[in-house]
């Protein structure tokens, strides 16, 4: 019986010397860039993820020195609020150990936190770093949220104003007769 | 939240104008993921967008690969320089083929090839002898108003 315990005790503590061990190797290898926002804010971002965003590869590509970590590579059109977001949703992403449930309940917790202001300048940050799978992601979850909406929803949520004439209006409504669109 | 877009713009990257906040690049991967009807349907919101909404490279994405080859059952003349737009458009009507009793259509929704068989282009393998059956009318048959009588003597 005390022989027992004693199995159950030491095993727990074998495995996380074991665990630790392994995070301090991968962190030994996990090489990290040092990427500015607009707002003048800096970051330390692993390589893998920072790897990621085509501003990056291409800031690199022209100026290779940068990936020594004293230099920050400045994203000129990216603010803190938004890096942070993106940084969250590539680091879950990139977690080996997130399922494909975790990674869907993930996406959908993270759109529901957005309004549509935050949610567009996340777009805007996301296009200026091209970082294709939030891009797809952003995109898509955009396009969920205006279709079968109203004509005057889409507007507002896009912020532009109608600049038909009633004649375009009419020219336009005939030539899309065949998709069967609806007018309200 | 008009200051900070604004400079996006000055930076290189492009802010067609009319497209309100979005580049035009965006509101483009945007229609990407919508039905060829949502797309249509937004065309509405107005001229920049109508002219989103009308892009080759958009449409061609929604067309199926082997649309040239339903096109090629149309005198040319038919389709000669339309847009791509038109093009599913002008597919997405039955087009008639092998002597009208086939026809081809795209989805609207999902953009896939459908095809519809008259019963006259079919054959009954064994019984050709044309005691056993006959053609009566009817009014439910699009492509021809006959359709197979399975005979009563079979």
């Amino acid at each position: 019986m005390a022989e027992e315990t004693e199995s159950t005790k030491t095993e727990p503590l074998k495995t996380a010397e074991e665990e630790f061990k392994k995070l301090e190797i991968t962190e030994e290898e996990e090489s990290e860039l040092k990427l500015e926002t607009s707002d003048h804010v800096t970051f330390m971002v692993e390589a893998s993820i920072a790897m990621k965003f085509g501003a990056v590869q291409q800031y690199l590509e022209v100026s290779p020195a940068a990936s020594a970590s004293a230099t920050a590579i400045p994203l000129h059109n990216v603010a803190s609020r938004e890096l942070i977001l993106i940084l969250e949703y590539y680091r879950m992403h990139d977690w080996v150990d997130a399922g494909e449930r975790d990674l869907k309940e993930f996406d959908e917790r993270f759109l529901k936190d957005l309004n549509y202001e935050e949610l567009k300048e996340l777009l805007l940050a996301a296009n200026y770093l091209n970082v294709e799978k939030l891009f797809n992601f952003l995109t898509k979850s955009i396009a969920n949220i205006i279709r079968n909406k109203d004509v005057e929803f889409v507007r507002t949520f896009f912020g532009i104003d109608n600049d038909y004439t009633p004649e375009e209006e009419a020219a336009y409504r005939e030539e899309n007769a065949w998709a069967g669109v609806k007018f309200v | 939240m008009g200051a900070s877009l604004s400079n996006l713009g000055s930076n290189g990257s492009t802010v067609a104008p009319g497209l309100g906040d979005i580049p035009e690049n965006c509101v483009a991967r945007v229609f990407l993921h919508l039905t060829p009807p949502e797309i249509c349907n937004l065309a509405r919101l107005n001229r920049a967008f109508r002219g989103a909404a009308s892009a080759d490279s958009l449409w061609k994405a929604k067309l199926p690969r082997n649309y040239q080859d339903l096109l090629d059952l149309m005198p040319p003349e038919r389709h000669r320089n339309l847009s791509k737009k038109n093009i599913f458009a002008l597919l997405s009507r039955p087009v008639p083929f092998d002597g009208g009793n086939k026809e081809v259509w795209l989805d609207r929704v999902t953009g896939r090839v459908c095809m519809s068989i008259s019963a006259k282009a079919m054959s009954i393998t064994g019984i050709d002898d044309r005691r056993y059956w006959t053609w009566v009318p009817t009014e439910e048959s699009r492509l021809d108003s006959r359709s197979l009588f399975y005979g009563v003597r079979l």
